[in-house]
């Protein structure tokens, strides 16, 4: 079954000065499809995702979301960044956390109760957690509430920056697991960052292959080739890569 | 010594500290969040230049000051955004630059000026009527938009990415926690004083947030620990015939002490 196009990319350039965090790039991502970026450190997989929500603004080119600007979408868009960013001596709790983005939303407080308890059966984690404050959770779990708040309100596209980055293995597949599940059951598009090989062959429909522009899109098992990740990580991922492909088969 | 309390004076000064302790004490909570203890100090230092040029002039001090530290606050919020330099850093340019321009015009003003030392250390014998109804004119709509915009302020200030995709456009609210607390600071300037008036907007809160689980019990505490180091730091005033703001802030400092121990002693 074909799928329409959701958000469409072109040709778009993005420089700091005289730096070129991202160079020409142009692609399409399905809807509900799930589509993972990688690349090094520093290819501008962060900037992409940024100027896909809106944050910030391309130096050239166009970003749609279903045919509209990024900003006027972002209400549909939910974020994971790679590192939640606020003041941890603050106590604030995790329902109180979750209150924020509900009460903007325009939800009455017995509704909001009642969203932040499905949302929490929805990414495991434990009623009891709603009580605690958000520095006393662990990575995994603050990474959970992170996704849970980020599906708060009817949400399309979920983009996640390195969500398991700092978790143990056993964290890290839980959490894909999860995004999967998610995908599947809600139909979300969800663009994910990640590092990891076995992610893409695992969990993604596409893969971005970034370092400033574009080194392939399409297919995990029909794009990533040899040279291709030579061009982006160096020869030393030539034996990672073939591990990922046996696994892969 | 409840006759003290009949004194018209201590009632101004009692009725003036309970305002801005409702005001710094609800301010106090969002700069926490932001980690911007400083603004406080910088806007009270810079607001000099403004009542230096109202003493200088022959205008009224107070709202002279209040339209400066609007503009000292739209001044840190644009060399924020729109430079490379960070906050602490625009605050402490404009908290130099402020002080320097205030003592170039006192220098300028002849003769010993009372009311500029009232001015820089507090005192409670300084508040007449007038400044009460400034104060409430001007704290009562701060005050009102605060409580409006609480959970607006504080999603854009914990987490301006979240509020960004939430519909908000952070910047605004940081702007607007700007403005409210330059104002804020203002108003408490006559009755702490420039040199010690931020340690109302920070001492409270840190006590609060030493003592407190949730958000809303921070933002609560934050507001009654504010109200009770003015009631007692004017009465200590007088009773021990202190400077109202240095008492104030002694005995603020005195229930962080306090509040350290007992949460030392819960946590144990």
């Amino acid at each position: 079954m074909s799928k329409s196009n959701y958000i469409t990319i072109k040709n778009i350039t993005k420089k700091y000065g005289d730096i070129v965090a991202v160079d020409d790039v142009s692609f399409v991502i399905p809807q509900g499809s799930i589509a993972t970026i990688i690349g090094p450190n520093g290819a501008g997989k962060s900037t992409l995702a940024k100027m896909i929500m809106g944050l910030i603004k391309p130096t050239s080119g166009s970003i749609s979301i279903d045919k509209k600007q990024p900003h006027t979408m972002r209400k549909v868009i939910g974020y994971v960044p790679q590192r939640f960013t606020y003041n941890p001596r603050v106590p604030i709790t995790v329902k109180e956390f979750f209150m924020l983005s509900l009460h903007i939303a325009g939800k009455h407080q017995h509704e909001q109760i009642t969203t932040i308890e499905n949302k929490f059966t929805d990414v495991g984690l434990p009623k009891n957690i709603m009580e605690k404050q958000l520095a006393e959770l662990s990575g995994g779990q603050l990474q959970r509430v992170l996704i849970a708040r980020s599906l708060l309100t009817d949400k399309q596209l979920l983009i996640m920056d390195e969500p398991v980055a700092g978790l143990d293995i056993e964290g890290r597949q839980s959490i894909h697991e999860l995004l999967k599940e998610l995908n599947s059951r809600y139909k979300v598009t969800i663009i994910l960052i990640s590092h990891e090989l076995d992610v893409v062959f695992k969990y993604s429909d596409n893969v971005l292959c970034i370092n400033k522009r574009m080194l392939c899109h399409g297919i995990p098992k029909e794009v990533l080739t040899e040279d291709v990740l030579a061009q982006m990580y160096g020869m030393q991922h030539h034996a990672h890569y073939h591990h990922e492909c046996e696994h892969k088969t | 010594m409840l006759d003290i309390l009949l004194l018209p004076f201590i009632q101004r000064a009692l009725l003036s500290g309970i305002m801005v302790a409702i005001l710094l004490g609800t301010l106090g909570v969002f700069v926490n969040i932001r980690s911007l203890s400083f603004l406080g100090d910088g806007i009270a230092h810079a607001s000099l230049a403004g009542i230096a040029l109202a003493i200088f002039v022959g205008w009224m001090p107070t709202p002279t000051a209040l339209v400066l530290s609007v503009i000292l606050a739209v001044g840190i919020f644009a060399m924020e955004r729109y430079s490379r330099i960070s906050a602490d850093t625009a605050i402490g340019i404009l908290f130099t630059t402020g002080m320097a321009i205030g003592v170039v015009l006192l220098h300028f003003t002849p003769g010993f000026q009372p009311e500029l030392i009232s001015f820089l250390f507090g005192n409670i014998l300084a508040i007449q009527t007038q400044d009460i109804i400034i104060t409430l004119s001007v704290g009562l709509p701060i005050f009102i938009l605060i409580i409006i915009l609480s959970k607006r302020l504080t999603f854009a200030l914990l987490d301006e990415d979240g509020a960004y995709l939430s519909g908000l456009t952070p910047s605004r609210y940081i702007l607007t926690l700007y403005i409210l607390t330059s104002l804020a600071i203002v108003l408490s300037i006559k009755l702490i004083g420039i040199v010690l008036v931020s340690a109302l907007l920070i001492t409270p809160t840190a006590i609060s947030q030493t003592l407190s689980k949730t958000f809303f019990s921070f933002q609560w505490q934050s507001v009654l620990w504010a109200c009770l180091v003015v009631i007692f730091g004017i009465l200590a005033s007088v009773l021990l015939d202190l400077p109202s703001g240095a008492s104030i802030i002694l005995i603020g400092t005195m229930f962080f002490v306090l509040s350290l121990l007992w949460s030392h002693f819960l946590d144990k």
